[in-house]
């Protein structure tokens, strides 16, 4: 498996808010975790890309320990809270910005990434002035524009209408496709079973149920 | 593409931009500290000790505890904090696979920050020391505050001064900056920055030659290349050695979130 994690916990002050988990995933296929608010589905997420250090357990990607043989992922692309793009750039230059760091694409992937999400026509405006839905798709863009390994997106949906989601659904497929390990998250269930080929369902830091499609 | 130092200034800017009340308000009180603290001081300079005082005379006065460390720096340091609060960025620390070098960005926005601070506030001071004076200097004159101090003259040039002052300032600004930066990695321990400030102050106002003064352009040791160097070498290894501890704090630091405080 692509991404093997074991038996991972957390504890933050005497609460738990991860407790033992185990999932293997791998490439090609969608998750889903499913839960209320604070049952843990970002704090697994952040555990994944390395923001977080799980209390015990371990998260293998591709054959390297997480926070041992690699300190982030090498090849991850996240929605996973307020991106924190540049009021005064556009939402192209944003983009830009963030793939002059690892320099792997070029003009023409972000402009497709752009296009993907639907924002060509809004490209060259200021981000102060995009709606949050906006805001959201930009968050999208990034997320996918460089052809990550991982795609983790917390609540992808979150400020979309309803052309934009089907929008949303239709770049996962593509991801999915494309090879990219897709994990998403959302509070409601309807969203991912359309989505996802397993899906996770999280309460009080658990998996409590796992359903493969 | 972008390059990153003119993305970083951008980003700053763009932080200043998003804070603009709190920028004007800062902009108003360092015009009031600097009319405040030069107000009247030529007159009683020349009736109280015969000396007359210039603009680079009112600019090293202006460096000291009270002033700076008390009345300015707290709240240029506030603003920074406020308006570079996004600094640590997630999108940008996945990339980049390194915290320190998400560390390093950070520290060169401080940079910026404090070089983009120094150059209003000194621009600010200067305007109002050179309009409550004579002149800019006036250290190759006998009734100047400099031959009063040091029983000489000096021939030296405002911009060299103004230079010399400019740079200690930065590093003062920097030193504190990347405490600051170190900080929003666990943003719970913040207040240990505003212990540090009140600690600073407190020891230079209880004892002459605490660390406002120490890393400051001084009228008596300006003929004493030793100690002004020395001053500005141990600003670069306090710097230095900020950044090492730095590195290894946030090494193991887990990022909860926006405001890395929890879920």
């Amino acid at each position: 498996m692509f991404l093997e994690i074991e038996n991972i916990s957390k504890q933050i002050g005497a609460e738990e808010v991860l407790k033992d988990i185990t999932i293997s995933m791998d490439r090609g296929r969608v998750y889903g975790l499913q839960g209320k608010n604070g049952c843990g589905k970002s704090m697994l997420m952040r555990v994944i890309c390395g923001l977080v250090l799980p209390t015990s357990g371990k998260v293998v990607i591709d054959g390297e320990e997480l926070g041992k043989e690699i300190s982030f992922p090498k090849s991850i692309g996240v929605l996973i809270e307020k991106p924190g793009f540049l009021n005064s750039y556009t939402g192209f230059q944003n983009l830009e910005v963030l793939a002059s760091i690892k320099k792997v694409i070029g003009r023409e992937e972000i402009i497709n990434a752009v296009k993907r999400v639907g924002l060509e026509d809004v490209m060259d405006k200021k981000y102060r002035t995009y709606s949050l839905g906006m805001k959201q798709k930009l968050g999208i863009a990034a997320a996918v524009m460089e052809k990550p390994d991982i795609v983790i997106l917390d609540e992808p949906a979150n400020a979309l209408d309803e052309k934009s989601e089907k929008r949303l659904w239709e770049i996962i497929k593509e991801e999915k496709e494309r090879g990219a390990l897709v994990i998403i998250s959302c509070h409601t269930s309807e969203l991912l079973e359309e989505a996802a080929d397993e899906i996770y369902r999280m309460d009080l830091g658990e998996i409590k149920e796992h359903i493969a499609g | 593409m972008f390059s990153d130092i003119k993305w970083q200034i951008r980003s700053a800017l763009d932080g200043m931009r998003k804070e603009r009340r709190l920028s004007a308000l800062v902009f108003a009180w360092t015009v009031f500290c600097a009319y405040w603290s030069c107000h009247g001081q030529y007159e009683s300079y020349l009736q109280l000790y015969h000396v007359r005082l210039c603009a680079a005379d009112e600019l090293i006065m202006f460096q000291g505890h009270w002033n700076f460390g008390i009345m300015l720096l707290p709240v240029f340091t506030f603003f920074v904090m406020k308006s570079s609060r996004e600094s640590l960025n997630i999108q940008q620390l996945l990339r980049y696979r390194s915290r320190k070098k998400m560390f390093r960005k950070q520290i060169r926005e401080g940079i910026i920050y404090a070089f983009i601070i120094t150059t209003v506030m000194l621009t600010v001071e200067t305007v109002f020391a050179r309009a409550m004076t004579e002149s800019f200097i006036n250290w190759d004159q006998i009734d100047s505050l400099y031959y009063s101090m040091t029983g000489g003259v000096e021939e030296v040039s405002f911009p060299i001064v103004l230079g010399m002052i400019f740079v200690m300032y930065l590093v003062k600004f920097v030193q504190i900056l990347i405490f600051m930066e170190t900080l929003f990695w666990r943003p719970k321990y913040m207040p240990a920055l505003w212990i540090l400030l009140i600690l600073l102050a407190a020891i230079s106002s209880w004892r002459f030659g605490g660390y406002y003064q120490f890393f400051s352009v001084q009228t008596a040791s300006w003929d004493s290349p030793v100690k002004m160097g020395g001053a500005f070498l141990l600003g670069i290894l306090v710097i230095l050695a900020e950044y090492s501890v730095g590195v290894r704090f946030i090494r193991k630091i887990d990022l909860y979130g926006e405001m890395n405080t929890g879920e």
